[in-house]
């Protein structure tokens, strides 16, 4: 049966295959690549802001003093818990401990993308010098 | 079959987390706001003020001035046979009541009533009133 591919050279289909697989692997590199360093500048810009908005929150809450209080009336622990409880929650930042967790949270996938990813992100470097 | 049945345990374990958080989160908002109207509303008897109280409507209680009625920390400002009035970080007055079950320390060490002075910071711990005081089961005396 005569087929379209019949007068073409030895390998110059696999070196097609071959071209389109590189530039499709090319394209995916870019795009992760590009996902790192989104990733990257959202948590180094946001980092110091929500972790000094946290810090300030929580000494402003004072609900250092009734964790405290907790960890010192474990014989009392009985008579005072539910109110203890309440004062924690009632009092914790929830707002800034949210923040600071999300933001933590990306910071720790960046790094991970990062090291699960390094050996595309460095050879696409290679690849363009 | 078997991840399609993984997945719908770990949805509805999210979605009871979620609803847990929620009822707190509800619980928690109502306490405080129920505190705070009820401190509002009785700021003049409790510590002279306007005759209305210090807010008209609850609506204009700024949220995030809504205040815990269990734990507090603050500055003692007057002391009284059975209660104390603090000062709080935000400048608001507490009344706290004192009864013959609260703890009073002063670091480890039980103290009495009478050894709570003017000016020391306390942290208390203790159950909402029905007249926005706070009905003390713990007085710690902050030593700075």
């Amino acid at each position: 049966m005569q087929t379209y591919f019949e007068n073409v050279p030895n390998g110059l289909f696999e070196k097609i295959i071959l071209a389109i697989k590189k530039e499709r692997d090319l394209r995916q590199t870019r795009r992760i690549l590009f996902s790192f360093l989104f990733l990257l500048i959202v948590s180094v810009s946001t980092i110091p802001a929500s972790t000094t908005y946290f810090i300030d929150q929580w000494n402003s809450s004072r609900v250092s003093y009734f964790i405290a209080e907790f960890f010192n009336n474990f014989q009392n622990i009985g008579f005072l818990w539910q109110e203890l409880t309440f004062s924690i929650l009632e009092s914790a930042p929830i707002l800034a401990m949210t923040l600071f967790v999300f933001n933590l949270a990306v910071a720790v996938f960046t790094i991970r993308l990062f090291l699960y990813k390094k050996g595309y992100i460095l050879g696409y470097f290679s690849h363009k010098n | 079959m078997k991840d399609f049945l993984k997945w719908i345990i770990v949805s509805l374990v999210l979605f009871a987390g979620f609803i847990f958080v929620l009822g707190i989160g509800i619980k928690i908002g109502s306490e405080k706001a129920n505190f705070s109207c009820m401190w509002a509303g009785n700021y003049r008897n409790n510590f002279a003020g306007p005759r209305q109280g210090v807010v008209d409507n609850v609506k204009d209680f700024p949220a995030q001035s809504f205040m815990s009625g269990h734990g507090v920390f603050g500055k003692i400002i007057e002391t009284d046979d059975d209660s104390i009035v603090i000062k709080t970080d935000s400048d608001y007055e507490r009344l706290i009541l004192v009864d013959k079950n609260t703890i009073i320390k002063l670091v480890q060490e039980n103290v009495s009533f009478k050894d709570l002075k003017v000016d020391q910071n306390v942290v208390i711990i203790g159950g909402p009133g029905s007249t926005g005081e706070i009905v003390a089961k713990l007085i710690r005396v902050i030593v700075q």
